[in-house]
C-alpha cells in the first residue's frame, strides 16, 4: 500500500511533464510514445520541485502533504494551461507504418536471454539495495536522505543539518540543488512517515528514464534493434547499474545531461525548420533544468553544453536552416528556461553564500600538477570491471570514424562529451580533487554522469562503421 | 573451418588431464640435514639439531642458501619453532640483479613453541623470481629459533589455468568502494592467492583486462590476415570483420555475465543475512548487526531530542546514527550537549564499563555520562544506557 501511494505520488509531475513537453513541441509533436514520457518523467519532478523551492523559500508554504500537493496541483494547472493553448488539438502522428522486424530465430532468442538477464539484473539489485536495505552508502546517509528527512521532518526548506555547524552549512551539502531530497520528502510525506524504500523509488524511476532516453536515441537512427543493443549495454555496464539502483545521484545528473544534450543533436539531424525548432525548445528547457540537478551541472557541464549548442545554432543559422528570428526566438527560450528553472536557484546559493563547487568553495581550489592521478585514471578507466571495454571502444570509434565524429550532427555528441571529460581531467590532474582520482573516490562518478551520451554516440559510430556488412533486418 | 574445430577439440581432449600436479620439494634441515650449501655471515649463530637449523642470533645476522632452486617456485611454506615472537626478513636474489644484492620481504612469526608453518605467497609479488638462485633471511639480534622445513611449490600450467579460471569467477562483496568502483574479474595463478583474491587493497591478482585487450589484438589480427590472405575471395573481408565483432560481442557478453552474477551474489548475500533473517540476527554487509541494533534502539527513542554513541571510530557509523535516528540529535562523548543527554547507545565497546557509581566509563577510568541504568542490552554488542531516573 505504501508503494502504490508513493507511486501514485509521482503520476500527477509526471503528467504535468508531459502535458509540458507536448506544449513545448506546439504544433510539430517530435517525441516518440516512450521517449516524450521519459523526458515528462524528468521535467515534471524537476519543475515541480522548482516550485516547490520557490513557494516554500518565497512565500514560506510547508513542505507538507497540503504544501506539496498544492504545488503539484499548481503545477498540473499551469501544465494543463499551456497544453490548452499551445498543443490542443495537436494529433500526434501515429506511428508511421513500421515493417515489422522479423529476427532469424537464433538472434530473436540470443536477443531474449539478453533482455531477461537485463531485467533481472534491474529487478533483483533495484529491489534489493533500493527498498529491502538500510541505507549503506556515504553520500545517501549524509546528503541525499538526510536533507530529505530534514525537509520532512521540519516541513520547510532549510539548509540547516544535523551536526554541521552554522559557519560550516555554506560548504555543506546544502550547497547542492535540492530536488532529489525534496522529491523525497514529497513521497515520503504522502505515506506520513519516513520509509527509505518509499524515499529511494525516484532512484529506479531516473535509472530506468535513463536506459529509456538511450534507447529512444539509438533507436531513432539505427533502428530497434540497436535500440535493443542500448538498453542491453547500458544495464550490462557494472557501475552504472550500481549507480542506478542504489541511491546515489549520479544516474539522475546523466539523464538530464542527456536529456539536454540529445535534442540538440536531433535538431542537426532534422530537414524540416518547424522540427528542428521543436528540439532546441526542448533543449533549451531542459538545459535550464540542469541548473537544480547538482553542483557539477552549472559548473562542468553547462559550459560546454552551452558551447557546443551555441555552435549548433551558428552553423544552422549559417546554412540557412535557422533565419535569424529563429536563433533569437531559442536565445529567448533558453533565457527564460535559466530564470525561471535556474535563477531561483542560483539567487539563494548568492544570498546565503552556498558553495558552488563540489560541497567545496571554487575560490579554495588552487592549481598545481598532482603526481599519481594519471596511473589512477587509467587503471579505472581501462583495468577495473565498471565500464567493460565501453571506454576503448569509444576512443578507437571516434579515431576511426573521425569524420562522422567531427563533421556530422554526432559532432555535438563528441565534442560534449570530449570537452567535458577534458575538463574533469583538469580538474583531477590540476586541483586538491586529485585526492579523488587517486582515491578513485569522485574520478568514476563523473563518467557515469556521461554514459548516456557516450553509449549513444558509441552505438551510432559503431553501426555507420559495420553497417555495410549488416543484415537487413539488424539495420531496422 | 569445421575441421579445425574437430582438431582442436581432440587436441584439447588428449592433453594429459592430472588431477593433481602440483610439485613440492622439501628442504629438510631435521636430523643433521643441510638441504644444500649455506652461507652465514655469523658462524657461530647457526648449529645442526636433530630438530632442525638452531639459530641463535647475537647479533644481526644474514643466512642464505647458495645453491639454486630445485625448479620455478611459485609459493614458499616455511616451518619453524620458536618460544619468542619473530621479525624476520625473507631475502632472495633474483637472477637479474647484481650479485650480493637482494630483494627482502618482512615477516613477522608468532610465538610457536609447537612449531609455525608460514605460507609465503611469493607469486603475488613483481619482484619475485620463481628461479631465484639464492633464498635465506635477515635475522635481527636476539632472535632464538629452530628452522625445521622449507618446501617449494611448484604448479602446473593446468593448475594456473584452473586457478585462472577459479579467480574470474570469485567475487567481490559489497562494500563502502563499490559505488565509486568495482575491481571487476581479477585472475590469480595459485590457490592460496585465490583464497586471498580480495583480502587486501588492492586486491591480489591481475585484472582480467590484462588478458583481455591483447587477445582482442590477437582476433583483429588474425582476421586481417585472413582478409589478406583471401582477399581475392569477395566475401572474406566481410566474414573477417563479422568474425572480429563476434569476437568482441563474446568477450562482451560473457564479461556481462561475470559481473552480473558478482552484484547478485551481492543481492543474495543481503538477502541470506539481512532480509530473510529475524531482526535480532540481521548482519548488514561488513557492519554487522549495527543496523539491526539501530533498528531495536528506535522503540526507545519516543521524543528524546539526543542520542549519545560510544563505539569505535569505523567508517559510517556516526553518520548511520546521525541519519538513522534523525530527528534524535546524535551526540558524542566529550561535546557540550553531552550533559544533557539522557539516552547513550554503546558498540562494540568491552572496554566501556559500569563504575561504581553506575556511570559509563572506560577502563582507564574516563567518565562518559552521568550515572544511569542499562535500558536494555541487544545481543552481545551493544547496550542502551539512560541517565534518567528509572521508575
Amino acid at each position: 500500500m505504501m508503494f502504490i501511494v508513493a507511486l501514485i505520488g509521482l503520476v500527477p509531475s509526471i503528467c504535468s511533464g508531459w502535458l509540458l513537453m507536448q506544449s513545448i513541441e506546439g504544433h510539430t509533436p517530435v517525441f516518440g510514445r516512450i521517449e516524450r514520457w521519459a523526458y515528462a518523467a524528468l521535467l515534471g519532478p524537476g519543475l515541480t520541485m522548482v516550485v516547490a523551492f520557490v513557494a516554500s523559500v518565497g512565500t514560506g508554504l510547508p513542505l507538507s502533504r497540503l504544501g506539496f500537493g498544492l504545488v503539484h496541483l499548481l503545477v498540473l494547472a499551469g501544465a494543463a494551461l499551456a497544453w490548452h493553448f499551445r498543443a490542443r488539438g495537436v494529433s500526434i502522428p501515429v506511428r508511421q507504418q513500421v515493417i515489422p522486424v522479423r529476427l532469424p530465430a537464433w538472434a530473436a532468442g540470443i536477443g531474449v536471454v539478453l533482455m531477461t538477464w537485463t531485467a533481472i539484473k534491474v529487478f533483483a539489485a533495484g529491489t534489493m539495495f533500493l527498498f529491502l536495505t538500510p541505507t549503506f552508502l556515504d553520500d545517501t546517509l549524509d546528503n541525499w536522505n538526510l536533507r530529505a528527512k530534514v525537509f520532512f521532518e521540519t516541513q520547510s526548506f532549510t539548509v540547516e543539518l544535523p551536526r554541521v555547524s552554522a559557519q560550516a552549512v555554506q560548504s555543506s551539502v546544502s550547497s547542492y540543488p535540492p530536488p532529489v531530497s525534496l522529491l523525497k520528502a514529497w513521497l515520503v510525506t504522502l505515506v506520513g512517515e519516513w520509509s527509505d524504500a518509499v524515499a529511494n523509488i525516484p532512484h529506479l524511476l531516473w535509472f530506468l528514464v535513463a536506459i529509456a532516453i538511450i534507447a529512444a536515441a539509438v533507436c531513432r537512427y539505427a533502428g530497434r534493434v540497436w535500440g535493443m543493443i542500448a538498453v542491453y549495454t547500458t544495464v550490462s555496464l557494472p557501475l552504472y547499474l550500481i549507480h542506478g539502483t542504489n541511491a546515489y545521484a549520479d544516474t539522475f545528473l546523466s539523464a538530464y545531461i542527456a536529456a539536454a544534450v540529445l535534442p540538440v543533436v536531433f535538431s542537426l539531424f532534422e530537414h524540416d525548420a518547424g522540427r528542428r525548432k521543436t528540439w532546441l525548445r526542448i533543449a533549451a528547457v531542459m538545459t535550464g533544468m540542469l541548473i537544480f540537478t547538482k553542483n557539477e551541472a552549472s559548473v562542468l557541464y553547462l559550459p560546454p553544453l552551452l558551447a557546443v549548442t551555441g555552435a549548433a545554432l551558428w552553423n544552422m543559422w549559417r546554412k540557412g536552416a535557422l533565419q535569424r528570428s529563429d536563433v533569437k526566438e531559442l536565445i529567448l527560450w533558453y533565457g527564460c528556461s535559466f530564470v525561471l528553472l535556474g535563477l531561483p536557484w542560483l539567487s539563494y546559493k548568492w544570498m546565503h553564500g552556498l558553495a558552488f563547487g563540489n560541497a567545496k568553495q571554487i575560490s579554495a581550489l588552487q592549481l598545481q600538477w598532482h603526481d599519481g592521478v594519471g596511473l589512477a585514471i587509467a587503471v579505472n578507466t581501462f583495468f577495473e570491471g565498471n565500464w567493460i571495454l565501453l571506454f576503448p571502444l569509444t576512443f578507437i570509434l571516434i579515431a576511426l570514424r573521425w569524420k562522422e565524429s567531427l563533421r556530422t550532427p554526432l559532432a555535438v555528441l563528441t565534442a560534449f562529451f570530449l570537452m567535458t571529460y577534458v575538463l574533469q581531467l583538469f580538474v583531477f590532474f590540476f586541483t586538491p580533487l586529485a585526492y579523488e582520482a587517486i582515491k578513485q573516490t569522485g574520478y568514476a562518478r563523473g563518467l557515469v554522469h556521461l554514459i548516456p551520451v557516450i553509449i549513444v554516440l558509441t552505438l551510432l559510430l559503431m553501426k555507420k562503421t559495420i553497417d555495410g556488412i549488416l543484415p537487413e533486418w539488424a539495420k531496422r | 573451418m569445421r575441421r579445425f574445430v574437430t582438431l582442436a577439440i581432440t587436441a584439447f581432449l588428449l592433453l594429459p588431464m592430472a588431477a593433481s600436479a602440483e610439485q613440492i620439494t622439501k628442504l629438510d634441515f631435521r636430523n643433521g640435514q643441510t638441504a644444500g650449501r649455506w652461507q652465514i655471515s655469523s658462524n657461530d649463530a647457526v648449529t645442526v639439531g636433530p630438530n632442525g637449523l638452531v639459530v641463535e642470533a647475537q647479533q644481526d645476522m644474514i643466512m642464505y642458501r647458495i645453491d639454486p632452486l630445485p625448479h620455478r617456485t611459485d609459493i614458499l611454506e616455511v616451518s619453524i619453532t620458536a618460544q619468542n615472537p619473530l621479525n624476520l626478513t625473507f631475502l632472495w636474489h633474483p637472477r637479474s640483479v647484481e650479485a650480493g644484492q637482494f630483494v627482502q620481504l618482512p615477516i613477522t612469526v608468532p610465538a610457536s613453541p609447537d612449531g609455525y608453518t608460514m605460507l609465503l605467497p611469493l607469486d603475488r609479488f613483481p619482484q619475485w623470481d620463481p628461479h631465484a638462485d639464492q633464498i635465506g633471511f635477515h635475522v635481527p639480534a636476539g632472535s632464538n629459533f629452530v628452522l625445521s622445513e622449507i618446501r617449494l611449490h611448484k604448479f602446473t600450467v593446468l593448475e594456473q589455468l584452473n586457478e585462472v579460471w577459479k579467480s574470474f569467477w570469485t567475487f567481490d562483496v559489497f562494500t563502502r568502494y563499490t559505488i565509486n568502483f568495482v575491481w571487476g574479474p581479477l585472475i590469480a595463478f595459485t590457490p592460496q592467492t585465490t583464497a586471498d583474491l580480495f583480502s587486501q587493497l588492492p586486491p591480489l591478482g591481475w585484472s582480467v583486462n590484462r588478458v583481455l585487450y591483447p587477445l582482442i589484438v590477437l582476433i583483429a589480427l588474425g582476421c586481417g590476415v585472413f582478409a589478406l590472405i583471401r582477399r581475392k575471395h569477395p566475401g572474406a573481408p566481410k566474414k573477417a570483420a563479422i568474425a572480429l565483432l563476434c569476437g568482441i560481442g563474446v568477450i562482451w557478453i560473457i564479461y556481462d555475465i561475470r559481473m552480473g552474477f558478482e552484484i547478485l551474489s551481492y543481492v543474495k548475500t543481503d538477502y541470506q543475512t539481512y532480509v530473510t533473517r529475524p531482526l535480532e540476527q540481521k548482519e548488514f554487509r561488513y557492519m554487522a548487526d549495527f543496523h539491526s541494533v539501530l533498528k531495536r534502539v528506535k522503540p526507545y527513542l519516543n521524543d528524546e531530542p539526543r542520542i549519545g554513541f560510544i563505539a569505535q571510530s569505523q567508517f559510517l557509523l556516526d553518520t548511520s546514527v546521525t541519519y538513522e535516528l534523525y530527528p534524535a540529535e546524535m551526540v558524542l562523548p566529550g561535546e557540550p550537549e553531552a550533559d544533557d543527554t539522557e539516552m547513550w547507545l554503546v558498540y562494540m565497546r568491552r572496554d566501556i564499563l559500569l563504575d561504581s557509581q553506575n556511570r559509563l566509563a572506560s577502563v582507564d577510568g574516563t567518565v562518559l555520562t552521568k550515572p544511569g541504568h542499562i535500558v536494555e542490552r541487544f545481543g552481545n554488542n551493544a547496550i542502551l544506557f539512560s541517565t534518567a531516573s528509572e521508575e
